[in-house]
């Protein structure tokens, strides 16, 4: 299992991530013109207080998104603690920029202040955009690999058990089941990796729609490698609950043999 | 018997325990001890030792240890899988979260 380049291309996205997060503010705005156009005629104080509490809201959203993902940093497994606290420290440095955001909604004394902060962060943010997706799929990688590695040592006690009753009906099918299991896992941890290689080197767009499409189809192309591993892992566990319910039938035909056996023992001793 | 004579009779004497002594002794080292480990056991050992080396990064994920083959084992640690697949829907919904906003963001105004 290729986890040492997984780790590398982590520390590469997080770098990238981190030097990006040097510009970072979020477009809390976003909708704001909207907003702006339906409250036109109303009063200076009214449409501040529509576009402070939209800012507001949307802040929220996103540190608390930020903070979820923070929490599921901290639970992979295929990854050192260094990795995770530089990770974290990227996400924590994006929430305290929000938060530094919502500080200045909050100052903010003129709608023209709040529209200079609105075209000040889309100019310049794209790392929450970029950002979740990136570490959602590098987290759901971890996961996969995970799984993988869980699987691949049920498999081997499978192939133990296997091993073991050799006259168990469908041996065939069984021992196929069990290399399916192993390809699946296999293919699995193999789509992960290309997942993860293929977010770690993105960069936030700057406002450039061309690397915007280019970013956006590389994590779109990410999330189906993802799918397909997932679709992987499904079928893999299915073998796998498939050959396990063959061997507790197999058990149980065993012990009621044995028992037969015994019996008649017993019956014939009592006859002698 | 001159003492030279019985000095000479006694170290003989000496020397031939000294040489029974020896033969004793080493052929109390070549006998079998009833306690000696059977061809077996260092593979139940080896066995045993594996049971305790699960994977780190499987550490904590509810997966029982390698040399359990039972049927119970394997019954636990498919629904230590199944949690782990629990999360991956999760996280695979997450990735489709994120996607999602993300794309929604409007390049400028």
């Amino acid at each position: 299992m290729p986890i040492n380049i997984m780790r590398t291309k982590i520390i590469s996205a997080v770098a990238m991530a981190a030097i990006a997060s040097a510009f970072s503010i979020a477009p809390v705005f976003a909708q704001a013109p909207a907003a702006r156009k339906n409250t036109s005629g109303v009063t200076e104080a009214q449409r501040m207080a529509v576009l402070g509490a939209h800012g507001d809201k949307e802040i929220d959203v996103r540190v608390q998104s930020l903070n979820k993902l923070i929490a599921r940093i901290q639970g992979l497994r295929n990854i050192s603690d260094a990795q995770k606290s530089s990770i974290e420290n990227t996400l924590q440095s994006i929430v305290t920029n929000l938060q530094t955001l919502k500080t200045q909604v909050d100052a903010a004394t003129s709608t023209a202040d709040l529209r200079s902060d609105d075209k000040a962060v889309i100019d310049n943010y794209r790392v929450y955009a970029l950002v979740m997706p990136q570490l959602n799929i590098i987290a759901a990688s971890d996961r996969i690999v995970t799984i993988s590695q869980m699987l691949g040592s049920v498999s081997q006690k499978l192939q133990s058990r296997l091993s073991s009753a050799s006259a168990i009906s469908n041996l065939s099918a069984l021992q196929s089941d069990l290399s399916d299991i192993a390809a699946k896992a296999a293919d699995a941890a193999s789509q992960a990796q290309a997942a993860v290689s293929e977010v770690s080197a993105l960069v936030p767009d700057q406002g450039d729609k061309t690397k915007m499409a280019s970013n956006t189809a590389a994590l779109k192309d990410a999330r189906s490698k993802i799918r397909a591993a997932q679709q992987d892992l499904v079928a893999a566990r299915k073998d796998a609950e498939a050959i396990i319910q063959a061997l507790v039938k197999w058990d149980k035909s065993v012990m009621s043999s044995s028992a037969a056996a015994s019996s008649t023992e017993a019956a014939s001793s009592s006859q002698q | 018997m001159s003492n030279a004579a019985k000095t000479g009779i006694a170290i003989v004497i000496i020397i031939i325990i000294i040489i029974i002594g020896w033969i004793w002794y080493n052929n109390s080292q070549s006998i079998p001890q009833p306690t000696a480990t059977p061809t077996t056991q260092p593979a139940t050992a080896s066995t045993s030792t594996q049971s305790q080396s699960q994977s780190p990064n499987l550490s904590g994920t509810g997966m029982t240890a390698p040399s359990d083959t039972s049927t119970a084992s394997l019954q636990q640690d498919m629904s230590a899988v199944d949690s782990q697949m629990s999360g991956l829907n999760t996280d695979s919904a997450n990735v489709d979260s994120g996607l999602s906003s993300g794309t929604a963001v409007p390049v400028q105004q």
